[in-house]
């Protein structure tokens, strides 16, 4: 081997050795059994062609009576619909928004937008932002709200931008179809208004509603209907456009806080379409108060605004993370890890208080699509 | 032995194949694909097709060929290449880290980046060249290619890679 061929091969030796090894066994057999499960289907799909084109070449060789001109042609008897069966808890778990945007911006101020897809997580973009993006669940836009308070909504690649005037609060939040923004504004009085804001033309179309003063971080549900935030006094309140849901305050426990102020920092993360449930992530910060025994780091709580009362804790060294609830009545809170490649989701079944850990690295078994395949049983 | 020992057997083999090959296949994975996560998984759907042809390849003792083999089709099969082709961002820009010695990461992120500016069928030739160490013949059999469009990929290849990595400039291509 030449000289210049061994410079060659010693680069791609340089190369490879950036790869950390993994172990593949537990992926490798589901996707033995997926491609499997798909070949099966693909040859029972071709015999069943098979059978269906010789019966359509005997039943052409039949000859079918033509209808008499005056017959009435007959309409389809109408088909009785049947009651749909109550929805359970799936045993199954489809993650829907496989799009994930790094926690913290990388030593370039940018952050990555990674695509959950076939159990990996892969970088698609990157956009020029400290803020954290909140990403469409069709995953052709970002929204997310600018260290100056404005808000922006672009392209995933960060083209198309649109900024609206300040002050927006975080974070934005997207509806289910992708054709809709919901944003929360700081009113010059004090107040907060509920808007929304069409993403093709950023302009904010219709304004919702005018909730109680509060803080500039505003938790919005999966409907856009109801949002939950923090207001000046410490108190956490739930409002909603939906009738059915009824406003509610959890005042934050004056233990929460430590005599000096700076310790404690409280952020909404979530809030279920009924309004009952809100995630929040208390960040306890370093201390000189000696009554004070916590460790530094973010605890997460789901409130209970029913009970009034938080249900459990999460602690969670670091920074704080973001959860969501499903409206298949559980919550998805995301565990920061190193990376995108350690981070861990914890998927609660509101009420049993039981949780799985769902690893996005996690092939699931049976899944046919490219996407959404975080999967596990309870 | 019955039927469910030699079951459990060539179970317990092909875990074993699997745990032992699996850092070499990732290796010249992660060079095919450029990507961590893209090498993870050409190397998973390799080792899957192995797995279903494990009883034939076992007993053949020709598991890691067929797997590698496996391995270079998907990669330059079309479909694959479409896919990766949607999800594939522009360019994305690299987060400095730590690595001791400056010169070797410069040469190294060089050397990987001009890998990426190639085809996918360039880059096999060049990891199946220079990396594996294989002939053009056998570079051609597992390709399933004429010898001469190895010939031809590894010059056109080469040529992208010396106009942008110096120490490569004249590097000529390998009988």
């Amino acid at each position: 081997m030449s000289d210049r061929e061994t410079v060659l091969c010693d680069r791609m030796n340089a190369i490879a050795d950036q790869v950390r090894p993994v172990d593949l066994y537990d992926r490798v057999l589901q996707t033995s059994g997926a491609i499997r499960r798909r070949r099966m289907l693909a040859a029972g799909a071709l015999g069943a062609l098979g059978v269906a084109i010789t019966a359509t070449v005997v039943w052409a060789a039949i000859t079918v009576p033509e209808p008499a001109p005056h017959e009435p042609i007959q309409s389809p008897a109408p088909t009785p619909t049947s009651t749909p069966p109550p929805p359970t808890m799936p045993a199954r778990f489809y993650l829907t928004r496989p799009v994930f945007a790094d926690d913290t911006p990388g030593a370039d101020g940018w952050r990555g937008i990674y695509l959950l897809e076939r159990g990996n997580l892969r970088k698609v973009s990157d956009i020029a932002t400290t803020a954290e993006p909140i990403v469409s669940p069709d995953m052709t836009r970002l929204a997310w709200i600018t260290p100056t308070g404005t808000l922006a909504i672009a392209n995933l690649g960060g083209s198309a931008r649109r900024i609206l005037p300040e002050r927006w609060c975080d974070y934005p939040a997207w509806s289910a179809d992708s054709a809709t923004v919901y944003a929360a504004r700081l009113l010059d009085d004090g107040t907060l208004s509920l808007q929304t804001i069409d993403p093709a033309t950023g302009r904010a179309e219709e304004e919702l509603a005018i909730v109680g003063a509060g803080n500039c971080e505003v938790a919005i549900s999966e409907s856009g209907l109801t949002l939950a935030y923090l207001n000046t006094g410490r108190e956490l309140h739930v409002a909603s456009l939906d009738p059915a849901v009824q406003p509610a305050t959890w005042v934050v426990p004056p233990n929460w806080f430590a005599n000096d102020g700076d310790r404690f920092d409280l952020i909404v993360s979530a809030v279920s379409d009924d309004g009952r449930h809100v995630l929040v992530n208390s960040i306890w910060r370093e201390t000189t108060d000696p009554n004070v025994d916590y460790a530094p780091g973010a605890y997460r709580y789901r409130i209970d605004m029913k009970a009034g009362a938080p249900v459990y804790a999460l602690y969670q060294e670091g920074a704080h993370a973001y959860g969501f609830f499903l409206s298949n009545g559980s919550m998805l809170s995301r565990e920061r890890g190193v990376g995108p490649s350690g981070d861990l989701y914890r998927v609660f079944r509101l009420g049993e208080e039981s949780y799985a850990i769902a690893n996005p690295y996690l092939y699931a078994p049976g899944a046919a699509a490219d996407l959404a395949l975080v999967s596990f049983g309870y | 032995m019955g039927e469910t020992g030699a079951r459990a057997e060539a179970a317990s083999e092909f875990e074993a194949f699997v745990r032992a090959r699996t850092p070499a296949l990732l290796r010249a994975a992660y060079l095919l694909t450029g990507d961590r996560f893209l090498a993870e998984d050409l190397v998973q759907s390799a080792l899957a097709r192995t797995h279903l042809a494990w009883q034939r390849l076992h007993v053949a003792g020709n598991a890691e060929a067929y797997t590698r083999t496996t391995m270079y089709h998907l990669q330059v099969s079309w479909w694959r290449r479409r896919r990766v082709a949607e999800t594939l961002p522009g360019a994305v820009p690299e987060i400095a880290r730590d690595e001791g010695n400056e010169s070797d990461t410069v040469a190294r992120l060089s050397m990987q980046q001009a890998l990426l500016r190639l085809t996918d069928r360039q880059r096999a030739v060049l990891v199946l060249r220079y990396f594996e160490d294989r002939t053009e013949a056998e570079t051609a059999a597992i390709l399933n290619c004429a010898i001469g469009t190895v010939k031809s990929q590894t010059a056109k290849a080469l040529a992208k890679l010396r106009a942008t990595v110096p120490e490569l400039a004249e590097l000529d291509v390998r009988r």
